[in-house]
């Protein structure tokens, strides 16, 4: 499937999980320390399915995303994106434009167009950085293909599908160890068949959404099976959380609704990805619209 | 006959289907061979069977239903890549995955493994529609309780006699011969006490009753064996080693089932869509059809990495519960929203095509219960892939 070998994958896994846990303003440099530009070139697929899910797995947020956008549009350094209207933090200094991307379409709005109208976000995610860009900034159509287009909005929805996975990962890497270490009636919480079960069917959602992410990458397709093997990714990410959310907040008890426990995090982390770029409920509408309207129920995974 | 560049198609599974794809699609000039059995259902599953075994038939002759199997054991070589190809193929052109088929890929894999001389007689039969076979594992007081099973076979002399009762068994009315997980051990040895055998179903002591589901078709059956004699040579794996024989099994059985549910589903769901295009959809069932159509394509990406694995000779093991859950929620899934965009015609309907799916809802419930149930599979995952802490025995 990739270029690059098992243990390679391996370590590139543990490195990018000891940058994202770092700190956030050093990753660039920390990303050029550990050769990316190297994995990138060799595979940029897996590249971003090794990054964004470690991205997820550390609960970080950072403007990575728009890399990927950028790449596919073919847009010129110093761009950023806003995701219908969200921006994922607020411009650096040196930016010079916004896209502003959205299914069907893409515009283009200058800096100096752009800084009255960005509001922090005040939202799920206590700690986000994210910023909303005022509604009535419409700016330049972008001059792009639909096709480009398509494919950029494809990449981005893979990108978080693996992101979204890389959160549940670690949210149910704390349910299992929460489960394991408390005690009630005197054994432990995992030894109960119902805690047991729940976390069985979240280890199950999130293979089966790597397994759908996996197919979904199917660059030698028509750009329409593209967009759609992304959309099916992209909702099955967002079922996937919704599943994994609900089952780690139950097991954890009171304690999953604090603050001193770190399950919010996962939790409104994903929610939030899951939002970006459609819901999963969005896009399964939109998968039922186009089945009804004609399109074929394609299998996407090949073997 | 496959064209003289078999060879490549052996080698290359993609080469297969496309070649594959040609033989199987109507043609324009000529009559079409497959004319018996395009969109062709049958009232009956004994019916049904026959006429899937004349497919197979029609298949083996021209040789394509031979690729993905060892020359030993009557095939042309290739791989279980090819195997999942042909079912994909058999249902873009309108045919139907032969019932027979659904049965062989889980024991014809296991008995070219375990048993390979059992292999070379047997399995030619089978690829040609001449047998069919079923798979008798479960019993009255052990359904997805393997370690519980009790049907006996005593050693005696070149033989074993086996003692029993088989339940649950698919294609059992029909099948000429059972592949059964007996107990050679004692009852207490519960997992290292079992073996796996070949009877067949002329032997004398031999006696089944079909099982009907509430759709009326005989889908399963009830096995009862008094006091069979059955040649030691149709043990499969060592004595007593059925339990290992029997894990090897679970592999395809939670591969290659969930590959042809995705296959099959799939093409229901394109039947589906198609009746109801054009008329007005129930508010929220849209958003259904698209759910269905991505739980599809998720337990297709799903098997078609264990398929790979399993093609790789790697080990699949427990995360095979994965694949076996994901069958479940799309079978299911699936025959639920064909009820509710059916709607009173789904209860009352008396057209064939009405029928079909009130007999395939009843045959999708067994979804969450065949090949070890719902709470089976997650319970694998939390013991063997999670690691949690034991469930105490009551």
């Amino acid at each position: 499937m990739t270029a690059l070998d098992a243990q390679t994958l391996a370590s590139v896994r543990v490195s990018l999980d000891e940058v994202l846990a770092g700190t956030p303003g050093d990753l660039s440099s920390a990303l050029a320390e550990l050769g990316w530009a190297d994995v990138v070139e060799a595979d940029r697929e897996t590249a971003a399915v090794l990054l964004f899910g470690a991205q997820g797995r550390a609960l970080a947020s950072t403007r990575l995303l728009d890399d990927v956008v950028t790449h596919a549009l073919g847009s010129p350094e110093g761009t950023v994106v806003a995701y219908a209207g969200i921006l994922l933090g607020r411009p650096e200094e040196g930016t010079e434009q916004v896209v502003v991307l959205d299914e069907n379409a893409a515009a283009v709005l200058p800096i100096t167009e752009v800084s009255g109208r960005l509001q922090p976000v005040r939202g799920f995610d206590r700690a986000t950085t994210w910023h909303r860009l005022d509604t009535t900034a419409s700016g330049e159509p972008l001059d792009v293909s639909a096709e480009t287009l398509a494919l950029a909005v494809a990449a981005a929805r893979r990108a978080l599908t693996a992101e979204i996975v890389g959160v549940c990962e670690t949210a149910l890497a704390m349910a299992v160890s929460h489960t394991t270490v408390r005690h009630q009636y005197g054994r432990p919480l995992a030894s109960f068949q119902a805690v047991r079960h729940a976390l069985a069917e979240a280890h199950a959602a999130i293979e089966n959404t790597r397994a759908t992410l996996e197919a979904a990458a199917v660059a030698d397709a028509p750009v329409a099976t593209v967009a759609r093997a992304a959309r099916v990714a992209k909702h099955r990410a967002g079922t996937t959380q919704a599943l994994v959310m609900r089952h780690v907040v139950q097991v954890h008890g009171a304690m999953g609704l604090t603050l001193e426990s770190d399950v919010h995090r996962a939790v409104t982390r994903a929610a939030a990805l899951d939002v970006l770029l459609g819901s999963s409920r969005e896009l399964s509408t939109r998968l039922g619209l186009d089945l009804l309207s004609g399109a074929p129920a394609e299998p996407i995974a090949a073997i | 006959m496959i064209p003289e560049t078999a060879a490549d198609l052996v080698a290359d599974h993609r080469a297969y289907a496309a070649a594959l794809r040609a033989h199987l699609a109507p043609p324009r000039q000529e009559a079409d061979r497959f004319a018996g059995w395009r969109g062709v259902r049958h009232r009956t599953t004994e019916e049904q069977c026959a006429a899937d075994a004349g497919l197979m038939g029609e298949l083996h002759a021209g040789g394509w239903n031979r690729v993905g199997w060892p020359a030993e054991a009557g095939g042309l070589g290739g791989d279980v890549r090819h195997r999942a190809v042909l079912y994909d193929e058999l249902i873009a052109a309108g045919l139907a995955i032969p019932l027979p088929s659904l049965v062989l890929e889980v024991l014809g894999p296991t008995l070219a493994r375990f048993a390979p001389a059992l292999a070379a007689e047997l399995l030619p039969r089978a690829l040609a529609g001449l047998e069919w076979w079923g798979q008798g594992f479960s019993e009255p007081e052990a359904g997805s309780d393997l370690a519980g099973l009790r049907c006996r076979a005593s050693r005696d002399g070149d033989a074993y006699v086996v003692s029993g009762q088989k339940l649950w068994t698919s294609l059992g009315a029909t099948a000429s011969r059972f592949i059964c997980l007996v107990r050679t051990g004692t009852v207490e040895s519960r997992h290292r006490g079992l073996s796996m055998i070949v009877i067949d179903r002329d032997s004398p002591g031999v006696s089944v009753r079909p099982v009907a589901i509430a759709s009326g078709r005989n889908e399963l059956a009830e096995i009862f064996f008094d006091d069979v004699r059955v040649s030691a040579d149709r043990l499969v794996g060592p004595e007593d080693g059925g339990w290992g024989v029997a894990m090897y099994l679970m592999q395809f059985e939670r591969s290659m089932y969930p590959w042809q549910v995705a296959a099959a589903g799939l093409g229901r769901l394109r039947d589906l869509v198609g009746t109801v295009r054009g008329s007005e959809v129930p508010d929220g069932l849209t958003t259904r059809i698209g759910e269905v159509y991505a739980d599809l394509v998720t337990l297709r990406a799903r098997s078609a990495q264990t398929i790979r694995r399993l093609a790789a000779g790697e080990p699949v093991g427990p995360e095979a519960a994965v694949d076996k859950i994901a069958t479940a929620r799309a079978e299911t899934g699936l025959h639920d929203l064909a009820r509710e965009l059916l709607g009173t015609d789904f209860v009352l309907g008396g057209s064939v095509r009405h029928e079909e799916w009130r007999e395939e809802w009843w045959y999708s419930r067994s979804a969450t219960i065949l090949g070890g149930s719902a709470e089976v599979q997650r319970t694998v995952l939390a013991d063997h892939v999670l690691r949690l802490p034991k469930e105490m025995a009551s």
